[in-house]
C-alpha cells in the first residue's frame, strides 16, 4: 500500500472512529446543556448498551434488534440515574457535586457489568448483514465501519432537527434556558429532563453497539477512555455545542488513529489529549463555543 | 481424692493432649505457597494453575505423603496486580512460613518477588516465566519453563524449511507484558538470522479494545508472515483483527498466547497459530497418559494447557526435594528446611517430567523437552 493510500485509509478509520466517540460526545452535550452538570457515567451507559446488544447477537438477533436493545437499555439506564442519582439532590446543589455524584454510577455501573458479564474481554460479533469490504477509490473499508459512519451521522442530523425543528426541542431548549420560565409556558420540566437524558443515554447505548463491532470486542472497563474522549470532545467542541461536539469528536478520533500510524499505539491517547490542550490555550470557548470573559 | 484435685488433673490432661494433637498437626503439613493471579486479566491461566497444584499435592498425597507428612498448598490471588503480589508474597513468607513457591505467572512480577525470596532464602519456581535471564544470580530463584530464546529459534528454523516462500515478517507486541517485549524483541533479532526481513514492529498496551489501527500498520508492507507476542485474550484479539483485514497466512505466536482461551475467543482466527511450547497434551508417555486421566477426572478438564502441565510438575520437583532434603515442617527449623530444599532443587537432574526428564541448568532454568504445536481445527495440535 503506498504512502497516499495508507494515509487515505487510515483518514478514514480516524473519521468512523470519531463518529462512533461523537454519539457519546452530543449526548453529554445534550444533558450539559439542559442541567448544566457533565454526566460522568456516560462512558458506562455505552458499556450497558454495548453488552445489551451483545447479548442478542449472540443469540443469533439481527443488527437491528441489537441496536434496539443497546440503544433501550442505555435509555432506561439514563433515566434511572436522572432518577436516583440526580433529582434526589437539592437544587442549589453545586454542578460539581452532581457531577460526583455520576462518577459514583459509573463505578456501579463497571461493576455490575464485570460481574454479570465477568471482567475480561468479550468478542463482538460483526452480523452477517455487515461482513464483507468495498473499495472506495484507493482505500478499502468494511462494511461495518461505513455503516457506523452512516448511522452515527443519521443520528447526528435527526437530534439536530429533533432540537431545531419540532416542538419537543422547543421545550428541551425553553427548559435548558431557564426551567422557571419554561414552567410558567407550561412545560413540565419533570419530564423533559428524564427524557433528554433518555435520548442522551440511547445514543451512547447505541455508540456502544457500534463500538463494539468497530473494536471488535468489548470489555466492563471501556467506558473509562471512551468517556474521557467524549468528554474532551465536549469541551473542545465548546460546551453545550452539539455540532462543535461532532467536529470535535472526529478530530479526536483521527489524531488518535494517525498517532498509532505514524508514531505508536501507546502514544496514542497522549497524542490525541495534548491536540485538545494546545488547542484549548488558543481558544478556551473551544472551536464552536463563545469566547469566555472573566468574570471581575 | 477431692473433687478440685480430680478436676485439675483432667483439665491437664486435657490441656497436654491438645498441645500434643496441635503439635502432631503443624509437624503433619509440609506447605508450599501458590502465588497465582484468581482474578484479573491473568485468571485465565491461574485458575487452572491452581487446580493443577491442588491435584499434584492430591497425587502426592495418595502416594503416602513426603516421608510421612502431608502436602499442603496455599493459595494467594495476586489479582493480576504488582501491589496485590507483593502483599501476598510477604504474606506466605512470614505468616503462613510455607517452605517454598510456586508461581507468580508473569516475568515481570518474578522479577519483583526474586530479591525478597531471595532474602528469606526459601524457593520460588515460576511455571510459566519465560523472559531470558530471569534466574541468573539469584540461588532462589526456578523456572520450569525454557528461555524463549532457546524456543524462538527452533520455530524460526522450522518454518524457514516447512515455507521457504517466506521472505517477510511484521511483528506485533504487547509493550506493557515484560515476557511480551523479549518475545517481540526476538522475532525482530533473529528473524533475519533466517533471511527474514522485518517490515515492521508495532506494539500496543494489553488490555485496549482497538486493534484495527496497529493491525492496519502491520498489514500495510502485506507481509508474508506476522508474529503476535501477547497473552492469551490479547493475541486472540489481534488474530481475530487480523483476519478481518484480510490476512489469511500464518501467525507466529509466543509461549503466553498458549492457552485454550486463545483459542475460545479467537475462534476460527486462531487457525494457523504456531507456537513453541514446553508441553503438549497429547504427548505419548506413560507419565503423561496418567497424569492426563487422573486431572480429568479430577477437574472435568479434557484438554490441558501447558501451564497446568508446569505447574504439576513444579509442584512435583518441590516434593521430591522435600524428602530428599527430610524435611519436617516444625516451624523452628524453616529458615534451615527452606535453604535445604532450595540445594536439593539446584540439583534436579532427571526429574521424570510428564513428556520427558527435566534438569534445573545452573542458572536454575529447566531443560526439558520443546514441541511446536499449532491451532488446527480449533485446537492446538502437535506437528
Amino acid at each position: 500500500m503506498d504512502s497516499l493510500e495508507f494515509f487515505l485509509q487510515q483518514l478514514g478509520n480516524g473519521i468512523i472512529l470519531g463518529s462512533a466517540y461523537a454519539l457519546v460526545a452530543i449526548g453529554l452535550t445534550l444533558v450539559f446543556g439542559v442541567l448544566g452538570v457533565i454526566n460522568l457515567a456516560q462512558g458506562e451507559i455505552l458499556v450497558a448498551g454495548a453488552f445489551a446488544g451483545l447479548v442478542c447477537l449472540e443469540r443469533g438477533a439481527g443488527l437491528g434488534v441489537a441496536l434496539l436493545a443497546g440503544g433501550s437499555a442505555a435509555a432506561l439506564l439514563g433515566v434511572l440515574v436522572e432518577r436516583l442519582a440526580l433529582r434526589p439532590l437539592p437544587a442549589s446543589a453545586d454542578p460539581h457535586i452532581r457531577m460526583v455524584s455520576t462518577i459514583g454510577v459509573a463505578v456501579i455501573i463497571q461493576q455490575v457489568v464485570s460481574q454479570v458479564f465477568s471482567a475480561r474481554q468479550h468478542p463482538y460479533p460483526t452480523p452477517p448483514l455487515l461482513e464483507g469490504r468495498v473499495m472506495i477509490g484507493p482505500v478499502q473499508f468494511d462494511f461495518v465501519n461505513l455503516f457506523i459512519f452512516a448511522l452515527a451521522a443519521l443520528l447526528m442530523l435527526a437530534l439536530t432537527y429533533l432540537i431545531q425543528r419540532t416542538k419537543l426541542g422547543v421545550a428541551i431548549r425553553a427548559v435548558a434556558e431557564s426551567p422557571r420560565t419554561a414552567a410558567m409556558m407550561g412545560i413540565n420540566s419533570d419530564l423533559i429532563v428524564p427524557l433528554v437524558f433518555a435520548v442522551s443515554s440511547a445514543l451512547a447505548g447505541v455508540a456502544g453497539v457500534l463500538v463494539g463491532m468497530y473494536f471488535n470486542n468489548v470489555g466492563p472497563f471501556m467506558g473509562i477512555p471512551i468517556g474521557l474522549k467524549a468528554l474532551a470532545a465536549v469541551i473542545f467542541g465548546g460546551l453545550g455545542s452539539i455540532g462543535g461536539a461532532a467536529v470535535a469528536s472526529v478530530l479526536i478520533g483521527v489524531a488518535e488513529v494517525m498517532t498509532v500510524a505514524y508514531v505508536a499505539s501507546s502514544w496514542r491517547d497522549a497524542v490525541a489529549f495534548a491536540i485538545i490542550i494546545a488547542a484549548l490555550l488558543l481558544r478556551p470557548g473551544g472551536l464552536f463555543g463563545s469566547k469566555l470573559a472573566e468574570k471581575v | 481424692m477431692g473433687t478440685m484435685t480430680f478436676l485439675r488433673r483432667c483439665a491437664a490432661t486435657l490441656a497436654l493432649l491438645i498441645l500434643t494433637l496441635a503439635g502432631k498437626a503443624q509437624a503433619a503439613d509440609l506447605k508450599i505457597g501458590l502465588l497465582l493471579s484468581q482474578t484479573g486479566p491473568l485468571s485465565s491461566y491461574g485458575v487452572p494453575m491452581r487446580s493443577a497444584a491442588e491435584y499434584a499435592a492430591k497425587v502426592v498425597n495418595d502416594s503416602g505423603g513426603i516421608n510421612g507428612q502431608k502436602l499442603v498448598v496455599l493459595t494467594e490471588d495476586d489479582t493480576s496486580n504488582p501491589a496485590t503480589f507483593l502483599n501476598g508474597l510477604n504474606r506466605l513468607i512470614d505468616k503462613e512460613k510455607v517452605l517454598a513457591l510456586v508461581g507468580p505467572i508473569t516475568s515481570g512480577f518474578f522479577q519483583a518477588g526474586a530479591p525478597i525470596v531471595q532474602e528469606a532464602g526459601l524457593s520460588m519456581i515460576s511455571p510459566t516465566a519465560t523472559a531470558p535471564n530471569l534466574t541468573s544470580g539469584n540461588p532462589a530463584a526456578f523456572r520450569n519453563n525454557p528461555s524463549e530464546d532457546v524456543n524462538i529459534p527452533s520455530l524460526l528454523k522450522l518454518m524457514k524449511s516447512t515455507h521457504p516462500e517466506i521472505r517477510s515478517i511484521a511483528v506485533i507486541y504487547d509493550n506493557k507484558e515484560a515476557a511480551d517485549k523479549v518475545i517481540g524483541g526476538l522475532y525482530e533479532k533473529l528473524a533475519p538470522q533466517v533471511g527474514w526481513q522485518v517490515q515492521s514492529v508495532t506494539t500496543f498496551l494489553s488490555g485496549q479494545l482497538n486493534y484495527s489501527d496497529i493491525v492496519a500498520k502491520s498489514l500495510r508492507g502485506k507481509p508474508d508472515v506476522v508474529a503476535v507476542a501477547a497473552h492469551a485474550e490479547d493475541a486472540a484479539n489481534v488474530a481475530r483483527e487480523l483476519r478481518r483485514q484480510g490476512y489469511k497466512n500464518i501467525i507466529l505466536g509466543g509461549t503466553p498466547t498458549v492457552s485454550q482461551d486463545y483459542i475460545k475467543i479467537g475462534g476460527e482466527a486462531a487457525n494457523d497459530t504456531y507456537v513453541v511450547v514446553p508441553y503438549y497434551h497429547g504427548a505419548k508417555t506413560e507419565q503423561n497418559a496418567r497424569f492426563v486421566a487422573g486431572y480429568t477426572k479430577f477437574t472435568g478438564r479434557t484438554v490441558v494447557d501447558p501451564w497446568e502441565a508446569s505447574t504439576f510438575e513444579s509442584i512435583g520437583m518441590i516434593a521430591q526435594a522435600m524428602r530428599e532434603a527430610h524435611v519436617t515442617g516444625d516451624p523452628a527449623k524453616v529458615v534451615a528446611e527452606r535453604n535445604a530444599i532450595q540445594g536439593q532443587l539446584a540439583a534436579t537432574h532427571g526429574y521424570p517430567g510428564l513428556i520427558g526428564n527435566i534438569n534445573f541448568d545452573k542458572e536454575r532454568v529447566a531443560e526439558k523437552p520443546a514441541v511446536i504445536i499449532r491451532v488446527q481445527d480449533g485446537t492446538w495440535q502437535a506437528l
